[in-house]
């Protein structure tokens, strides 16, 4: 007998990851999971909210890309050439957060071709978000202080 | 036709018969401190100072600030007066950055970074300093060796001339330098001595063999062994006096021009003397001498028109010391003492004297060569690899005359001149040598 809602869809998922939830199940009966159904649903939440979360991490970072890229360029390739890819990068607009980060990417990649400019601000981003999270538990323990 | 692209390394560009060919992929190997580094470093410099074409310098060992902070204050202003020609990439500092993920930093990445900062910036020459670090993360999968090969394409499509270092000890590890050469130059250093040699060059002649090098804060500077390939079928019909009139009567007006003569003597005899009148002979007609001295070149101050080359032959490399022969157009050369160079590699010696000997007659230049003996009295012996070299000898000894320990000279040997046989008794008078006549009678 199916539990849920009559809008409720199926999804299909491989054996192997099936009996993998089911192992964890039983492995940790203190998550109070009932069931696989309970399990994915749970894992779903937490992935969507995630998502979302770097969504809004992006909103907050991506704007300061284009400076950690200038900084690290000139180091990589010099004045001339950092100078010369920020120049283009001001005249990029902020809106859409996935959008900027794929027009920088545009103009890095014109100037140190698209693996390395990939390898680099994907690396930024990363850098970055670390930064923030340091930032955010500091904060956090601040206030509790 | 190819163009051939310039180095600009004082020397190399004779060696590799005018340069590298346009838009071939040139590897330079070396040991460490052999001076890979500064190799394409002044390719990169003096292509931008000298041949107004744009450079990409990229380090993956060094950071291009030590390479920059290393540069000797001539390469720093040439550095700075062509700075908007340089563009650099320092994958060094990239790796600082990429951490982990500099792993994920291959060929393709690489190929992209040179291919997007060649167009951008109309780059002509690339330097790649240091790729065996890359090289050798890959094995002979064909994945990689395919990436390599490439980049080799992807270079000759820019049209780009480009130099690869790697070293010395990874070179015959590295997969991929069929693919990639087009030329192969070793660098040897061995703590004190410097040797380059070309191994393979596509497409093109070089000179073999081992040439000399140093590394000075001009740059990076090659001493060729000069080859001259045949001397002229013809020989010179023009005397040049020996500045001595006695002595050039002996030898039936004096040397061949272009010969070689060998002034043969124990100490005090008066060698340098003789070339010193050959010197003062040619000053007064005008004509430009060298003289390679290993001892006492005040001999031959205040003289016009002579460069005298002091050196300490210990210290000195033989290929340098020879090259000064090759750098201006003399008439007349001298080299005191000759064998103060026996202290170098006697191979070494022989290979580059031949040469030079070679050059010297093609070139209607008149050599003396002052050989030391340690012979007083009696016969003489001279270096049995040496005798091909010489057209004339001129031996100076003592001999016992009337009971006195007199000078004198004989003409051993004198090629294509009528010159009088016998032994010349003569003295050293104010520092010039006068013959007095024919030797009648030697006490036994």
């Amino acid at each position: 007998m199916l539990s849920g809602e009559s809008s409720d869809k199926m999804v299909r998922i491989p054996k192997e990851m099936y009996d993998g939830i089911m192992e964890i199940i039983s492995m940790y009966p203190e998550y109070g999971w009932k069931g696989p159904a309970e399990f994915v649903r749970d894992a779903v939440r937490r992935y969507l909210e995630e998502i979302k979360n770097r969504e809004k991490l992006y909103r907050k970072l991506a704007p300061r890309l284009p400076g950690r890229i200038i900084a690290i360029l000139r180091e990589v390739a010099g004045e001339k050439l950092a100078m010369r890819i920020e120049r283009e990068l001001e005249k990029i607009e902020f809106e859409d957060p996935k959008l900027y980060y794929t027009q920088v990417l545009m103009v890095l990649s014109k100037y140190v071709g698209k693996g390395a400019a990939q390898l680099l601000a994907k690396r930024i981003m990363e850098i970055m978000m670390e930064e923030l999270k340091y930032e955010e538990e500091s904060e956090n323990r601040n206030t509790r202080i | 036709m190819k163009r051939r692209v310039k180095t600009g390394i004082r020397g190399f560009d004779y060696v590799v018969n005018g340069g590298f060919l346009e838009g071939t992929v040139n590897m330079v190997t070396g040991g460490p401190g052999a001076g890979k580094t500064i190799f394409a470093l002044n390719y990169i410099l003096k292509g931008a100072d000298m041949y107004n074409e744009n450079g990409l310098f990229i380090t993956f060992e060094e950071t291009w600030k030590s390479i920059r902070e290393s540069m000797s204050e001539p390469l720093l202003k040439i550095y700075e007066r062509t700075e908007d020609k340089i563009n650099y990439l320092d994958l060094t500092a990239m790796r600082r950055v990429l951490g982990e993920n500099y792993n994920l930093f291959d060929v393709s990445v690489l190929s992209d970074m040179i291919k997007a900062v060649v167009e951008n910036n109309d780059v002509k020459r690339v330097a790649i300093d240091g790729i065996s670090s890359m090289a050798l993360k890959y094995t002979a999968s064909t994945e990689h060796r395919n990436a390599f090969f490439r980049l080799g394409l992807l270079l000759k499509d820019l049209n780009v001339t480009t130099v690869l270092t790697a070293e010395e000890e990874t070179y015959h590890e590295f997969p991929f330098k069929e693919y990639l050469a087009d030329s192969i130059t070793h660098l040897i250093y061995d703590g004190k001595k410097r040797r380059l040699q070309v191994v393979k060059m596509r497409g093109s002649d070089f000179v073999g063999g081992y040439h000399g090098y140093k590394i000075t804060d001009e740059g990076f500077i090659v001493y060729p062994r000069r080859v001259t390939s045949a001397i002229r079928s013809e020989r010179r019909e023009e005397i040049v006096s020996t500045g001595i009139k006695i002595l050039d009567a002996i030898l039936g007006g004096g040397y061949n021009r272009g010969d070689i003569v060998f002034v043969i003597g124990c100490e005090g005899t008066g060698k340098t003397t003789i070339a010193r009148h050959f010197v003062e002979d040619g000053s007064r007609n005008n004509e430009r001498t060298l003289i390679l001295c290993f001892q006492n070149p005040w001999v031959y101050s205040k003289i016009d028109n002579v460069d005298v080359v002091h050196y300490n032959p210990a210290e000195t490399d033989i290929y340098e010391i020879f090259d000064n022969i090759y750098t201006k157009e003399y008439d007349r050369i001298v080299i005191d003492p000759l064998d103060a160079l026996f202290v170098q590699d006697l191979k070494e010696v022989q290979n580059l004297l031949q040469n030079a000997t070679l050059y010297l007659k093609s070139n209607g230049i008149t050599g003396i060569f002052i050989l030391n003996t340690s012979e007083y009295v009696g016969t003489y012996s001279m270096p049995s690899h040496m005798a091909h070299l010489v057209d004339t000898i001129i031996a100076l000894k003592y001999a016992e005359i009337d009971f006195q320990l007199k000078r004198v000279m004989g003409i051993l040997k004198a090629r294509h001149l009528r010159y009088e046989p016998g032994l010349w008794e003569y003295t050293i008078k104010g520092g010039k040598v006068e013959i007095y006549g024919r030797v009648e009678r030697i006490s036994h």
